[in-house]
């Protein structure tokens, strides 16, 4: 299917490219995703508004008490900023194991959102991280949680002529941050399931959990009751233990290509429980 | 009659290839060009069984950019491709028995036009019960995918009186080991160009292992002679067997649509494309029943192997005559009792893949004596040395090895270059305290014959063509090709040390059926041997001339000279160039030219009881696979090979490491991560997302060991590496996983799904006695 | 479908043509000439089209070629450029090791090491096979492509310090 690209000059000459507010009219920045899906007939579209490489959508910015990037950052580029790598470890490890290094120099947070795969690596760390998404349209702006934009397989709460511009994450360097994606390769895999959790800590107690896994649901699951099994309970070995029917409650994986739903039902609680239990011996990762 | 101290035979030297490589230079088929090209895009069966009831190509013939489509009926000669059997058209007609079977060519001016055209042919079908299995196709009442029925062969070894070894034995293991498809996963996907010359003539150009099969191929189908069809090989982007019959397919559907336009037609597959149509290794269901005495000797094996063809025999029986014959490995076995069946299925199209069926009954094999030693408490080690061949022994087939036996060699040097023993205890000793990691170390032996079965041996001679130019330099046309394995540059290696110049003077041209003889396929490891044999041949006949003519220019006698590195010398003073020996023939009108031809002894062998010369000349490989499990996540990490080779003579030692190494890293893929999902005769993961072969941060350690015991008939000794390099490795990682795991895995490949899923229902099996 | 003029700057050169609007810049890169870049899979898993984009190597499979105008584009045919013999210490260093055998990931492999090795990229194993993962070769095993990255590491510095050619 042949597909019509434009390239826009900045954020707002995007917007007024997007306005059209025709969902065959889609914006792409990286494109490792869309070119691919789109060649396989998965997606379909009549002309593609080119994000790629704006500078108004490629920045980070600490600030008091958050971070905020902008959502065309490359993940090569996130990854490398130090200010970002040593507040949120667990993002930095999706986006080190994310694919490749030629992937990862093109791919961007907004792109992985945006695409709505369940699979995606970079949304469980940033909805255990509290992630705020701003999204822009000729008509303003408004901001969601990010685990508000899934609604559905494949499916996000973006108008047509709505971009994801921005990130806001709040700051949690000291807090434990896991994250673990699974494959049968060490690199470069569509993640089987993925899982990221942050913790904060006081001694071995948890003031506050967050928790959210990828592939176990038609979109990142944000685990509310593994969250509240967590919240305000002791880290012990009989927790770790008795976490696995919490998770197992709240996960509904399916079985697919990529493995069955019993193995990533298993994966989803090993990796839990490995990350509570290094949590345990004192590890921050 | 080879060259004492050589200074280019047994060195490193840097591929004569290597240099264009790296730049980026090398023309690959998708990078030739022809004015006037269009693009061939084909129709597959939408159904893996149907009968066809009608193709309705009238909608894609009238789509702009369109050339010609083309169906059964306008195939002027044979519509049949098939490469040993007859059972394989081009284009189907009244039924299709696999999803990639064709059913009609489009020819158009861009390949985009091409493809949507394809898509505008209309085929209405009558599905048939799809047969997806080995069982289901041989049981009563299945529906027949070919006339004759689903058996396509039988084959059989029978040696001994099993009655009397399954008595002499103390322990009797019986286990049924099951193995997947493997794709080859050549980054350069199938293409050819067909190119109708202003003489008539149609050049074929091809990425491709044998040419000469693409020549009769499109010969055959056009209806054409030989002396009207030219095949020339591209420089081709990995085969590995993916690249021998296989490729007359394309190449004939491409050749078609150029006689029927008048242009040159290029056909490239995409990656989907190649994973859905092409060949792959064949799954294989072995039922391995084995006797061992009370020293640990084997007193009897049965093997009962189902190789599942897919819908095409192509070269499924040969391949499965390869297996059968070598199911024993190298063991001495007194009694043998081996039947082979290879079955016709609606699945994908089994052909050949690196190891030809030995991967598939080496990890039946070689798991089965681990099982027996752990049962007899000896060592992995031991129970081989016991029972591998030596010199003068009998193979599972009667034949007697005179010369040139490594497998012990093998053995004894990986088990110390790796510490076997000690590691192992080691690593048993911390199993036992390690909950979630988990680590083995285990051994897999194979033994490997590396020319063509004595079935095939009629394709066995091969042919060369060297020139010596009157300024030195030196062109040498051969009939293997170079496929990445180095062929040429061990060719070139080896003509340049027998006549004398650098290395760095001998062109091997592209591998063009005009130039040679047919020298059969570049499979079986064969191509250092005979290959090499012919351009030694031909390189011998022309530094004979050239020394003549020296002798008399110089009047020094012959036997004082020697020609080496460029130089001729008498008495170790240098007299003249190589350059200048070659003009003072020339103005003598000598000929430096000369064929070389080589063809092995025959071989005596009896069909029925599959038993005598099976092949010319074996390879013995010993690799050690040490790993380690994480059974959090059901992930096998290979941390580290010893690979032991016994390769005669290494002409080129860089290459041979090169090829153990490449084929330990995708015989590592096979063992734990390449799975095609094919449900009822459909593939579901034809990409490479999906069909996950090994990165770079999955390479172990590789130490590579190389035992030259010369072979009398080879090039200085050598005989072959190709394919011994990967044989072993899967059987070595599944005992090493086995053994780190407690638990036999029956199954490659061992994803980490299989094995979380199988330490769950885990059921010691002992052996019984 | 749309057909414009497109140029792309490659290797230092500006080369125009007229392509369709969605072009990828691997499919433009090629019909320009540069038939150095492969395609091996068309999904962005085997890195066979790896070329360098503003200083970053990157799978051109999964770029649109209008993406990649006025942006620096650098293929393996471009790589040696300001060395002696227009060759980089690592596609000497391939030659040299055997890092070599079918020769079709070549060329991606070629770029993503000499970037590896220009940035100045950590040499110890893991690191180096780290900065190839996206490459897949189905013929070596990388091992020598592994010792090509630290053999030209070695020769990479006496460019830098301005040593005289070495002749291999």
């Amino acid at each position: 299917m042949s597909v019509e690209i434009e390239v826009a000059e900045s954020l707002p000459h995007a917007l007024e490219l997007l306005a059209v507010a025709d969902p065959e009219v889609r914006p792409v920045a990286g494109a490792t995703d869309v070119i691919v899906r789109l060649n396989a007939g998965r997606l379909k579209a009549r002309r593609l508004v080119s994000i790629a490489d704006l500078a108004d959508l490629s920045y980070v910015r600490p600030e008091a008490g958050l971070i905020r990037f902008g959502a065309g950052t490359l993940l090569s580029e996130l990854m490398a900023h130090p200010e970002f790598a040593a507040e949120y470890p667990c993002a930095v490890r999706a986006a080190r194991e994310f694919a490749s290094p030629q992937i990862r120099n093109r791919a961007t947070v907004g792109g992985n959102i945006g695409n709505a795969s369940p699979a995606a690596d970079m949304v469980p760390p940033l909805i255990a991280l509290d992630a705020q998404v701003g999204l822009r349209s000729r008509r303003g702006l408004r901001t969601l949680a990010l685990e508000e934009i899934f609604l559905g397989f494949g499916k996000t709460a973006l108008a047509p002529d709505e971009l994801v511009t921005e990130i806001a994450v709040p700051r949690r360097r000291g807090w434990f941050q896991a994250f673990a994606k699974f494959g049968s390769r060490s690199a470069n895999v569509i993640s089987v399931i993925n899982m990221a959790i942050c913790l904060r800590l006081s001694d071995h107690r948890i003031d506050a959990a967050r928790v959210s896994y990828g592939s176990v649901a038609p979109k990142p699951l944000h685990a509310v009751r593994v969250e509240q099994f967590l919240t305000g309970a002791i880290l012990s070995q009989k927790l770790v233990r008795d976490v696995a029917e919490v998770v197992l409650s709240e996960i509904a994986p399916i079985d697919d290509v990529r493995g069955s739903k019993r193995y990533k039902q298993r994966l989803a609680v090993n990796a839990t429980q490995d990350a509570l239990a290094r949590a345990m011996g004192g590890a921050r990762a | 009659m080879a060259v004492d101290s050589p200074s280019i035979v047994s060195t490193p030297a840097s591929r004569v290839d290597a240099l264009d490589k790296v730049r980026g230079h090398s023309k690959y088929v998708d990078d030739l060009d022809f004015p006037g090209l269009l693009y061939c895009a084909v129709v597959t069966s939408a159904h893996p069984h149907a009968e066809i009831v009608s193709i309705d190509a009238s909608e894609a013939k009238s789509t702009p950019g369109v050339f010609a489509v083309a169906t059964a009926a306008e195939i002027p000669g044979e519509n049949q491709v098939g490469v040993s059997t007859s059972d394989q058209p081009l284009l189907v007609e009244q039924k299709a028995r696999m999803m990639a079977d064709r059913l009609a060519l489009v020819a158009a001016d861009t390949a985009e036009n091409a493809r949507s055209a394809a898509k505008k042919v209309k085929v209405l079908y009558r599905p048939l019960p799809t047969v997806s299995d080995v069982d289901a196709a041989l049981a009563d009442g299945a529906p027949p995918i070919h006339e004759k029925g689903n058996l396509i062969a039988k084959k059989q070894v029978i040696k001994g009186e099993m009655d009397a070894g399954w008595r002499a034995s103390k322990i009797v293991l019986e286990r049924v080991y099951t193995t997947g498809y493997q794709e080859h996963a050549y980054l350069e996907t199938n293409g050819v160009i067909a190119v109708p010359e202003a003489d008539g003539i149609l050049t074929v150009y091809a990425s491709a292992q044998c040419p000469f099969y693409i020549q009769k191929a499109v010969a055959r189908v056009l209806g054409e002679e030989l002396a009207s069809i030219r095949c020339i090989q591209a420089t081709t982007g990995g085969a590995f067997g993916g690249k021998e019959d296989y490729p007359s397919e394309p190449a004939a559907c491409a050749a078609l649509m150029a006689r029927l336009t008048g242009r040159p037609v290029k056909l490239v597959y995409d990656r989907a494309e190649d994973m859905l149509w092409s060949s792959k290794r064949h799954p294989m269901k072995i039922a391995h029943r084995l006797g061992v005495d009370g020293d640990g000797r084997i007193t009897a094996c049965e093997v009962k192997l189902y190789c599942d063809a897919g819908a095409y025999n192509g070269l499924s029986a040969v391949v499965a005559e390869r297996a059968n014959a070598t199911a024993l490995g190298p063991y001495r076995v007194p009694n043998v009792r081996v039947d082979t069946y290879v079955v016709y299925t609606n699945n994908l199209f089994g052909g050949a893949f690196r190891g030809f069926g030995s991967p598939q009954v080496t990890f039946a094999m070689e798991s089965q004596l681990d099982e027996a030693a752990a049962a007899l408490g000896i060592s992995p080690a031991e129970i081989r040395r016991r029972n591998l061949l030596r010199v003068g022994d009998a193979t599972a087939t009667s034949q007697t090895l005179p010369e040139s036996v490594g497998a012990i060699e093998t053995l004894e040097q990986a088990v110390a270059r790796s510490d076997f023993e000690r590691k192992r205890a080691e690593a048993e000793a911390f199993n036992a305290r390690s909950p979630d990691l988990k680590k083995g170390i285990a051994i897999g032996c194979c033994m490997y014959g590396c020319c063509l079965h004595a079935g095939g041996q009629f394709l066995e001679g091969s042919g060369a063509l060297l020139h010596v130019r009157a300024d030195g330099s030196v062109n040498l046309a051969i009939g293997g090709t170079e496929i990445g394995q180095g062929a040429f540059t061990v060719v070139a290696q080896l003509a340049a040390e027998e006549l004398g110049c650098p290395l760095s003077s001998v062109r091997v041209v592209p591998v063009n059926t005009d130039l040679v003889p047919d020298s059969g396929p570049t499979v079986a490891s064969r191509t250092t041997v005979m290959s090499g044999n012919a351009a030694l041949d031909a390189a011998r006949k022309v530094r004979a001339r050239m020394l003549e003519v020296a002798s008399q220019k110089l009047d020094v006698p012959i036997e004082k000279l020697a020609m080496r590195d460029g130089a001729l010398s008498a008495g170790g003073l240098t007299r003249a160039s190589f350059k200048e020996i070659a003009k003072a023939c020339y103005e003598r009108k000598v000929n430096l030219t000369a064929e070389g031809w080589y063809a092995p002894p025959r071989k005596e062998w009896n069909e029925a009881l599959g038993v005598g010369e099976a092949y010319s000349v074996y390879c013995f490989a010993t690799q050690i696979a040490e790993v380690s499990v994480d059974l959090r996540s059901g992930r096998v990490v290979v941390e580290h090979v010893t690979a032991a080779h016994d390769v005669g003579r290494a002409i080129n030692p860089a290459m041979v490491t090169g090829q153990v190494e490449g084929g330990i890293v995708q015989g590592l893929g096979y063992a734990l991560m390449e799975e095609l999902k094919v449900v009822d005769g459909k593939c579901l993961n034809p990409n490479f997302t999906d069909y996950l072969i090994p990165s770079a941060l999955d390479a172990p350690s590789v130490d590579t060991l190389l035992i030259e015991l010369p072979f009398s008939r080879g090039p200085y000794g050598a005989k072959g590496v190709g394919e011994p390099s990967l044989i072993p490795i899967a059987a070595a990682v599944a005992n090493a996983v086995s053994f780190a795991c407690g638990h036999r895995f029956t199954h490659i490949p061992i994803t980490p799904e299989r094995l979380l899923s199988a330490l769950d229902a885990d059921t010691m099996i002992r052996p019984s006695t | 479908m749309k057909h414009e003029e497109l140029t792309l700057s490659i290797n230092g050169a500006k080369r125009s043509a007229v392509f369709p609007s969605d072009v990828r810049l691997l499919d433009a890169i090629r019909r320009l000439g540069y038939t150095g870049t492969k395609e091996g899979c068309g999904e962005g898993e085997c890195g066979a089209c790896t070329v360098i984009l503003d200083g970053r190597p990157v799978d051109s499979c999964l770029i649109y070629a209008k993406q990649a105008v006025g942006r620096a584009i650098v293929t393996v045919e471009g790589v040696g450029a300001t060395y002696p013999g227009g060759l980089h210490p690592f596609q000497r260093a391939m030659v040299l090791t055997g890092g070599v055998q079918c020769g079709f990931c070549t060329p991606g492999v070629i770029v993503a090491g000499c970037h590896h090795l220009d940035s100045g990229g950590a040499l110890d194993d893991g690191s180096i096979k780290d900065a190839l993962s996206g490459n897949l070769c189905r013929c070596t095993g990388y091992a020598k492509i592994v010792q090509a990255v630290k053999l030209a590491a070695q020769s990479h510095e006496l460019w830098e310090n301005g040593a005289a050619a070495q002749e291999h």
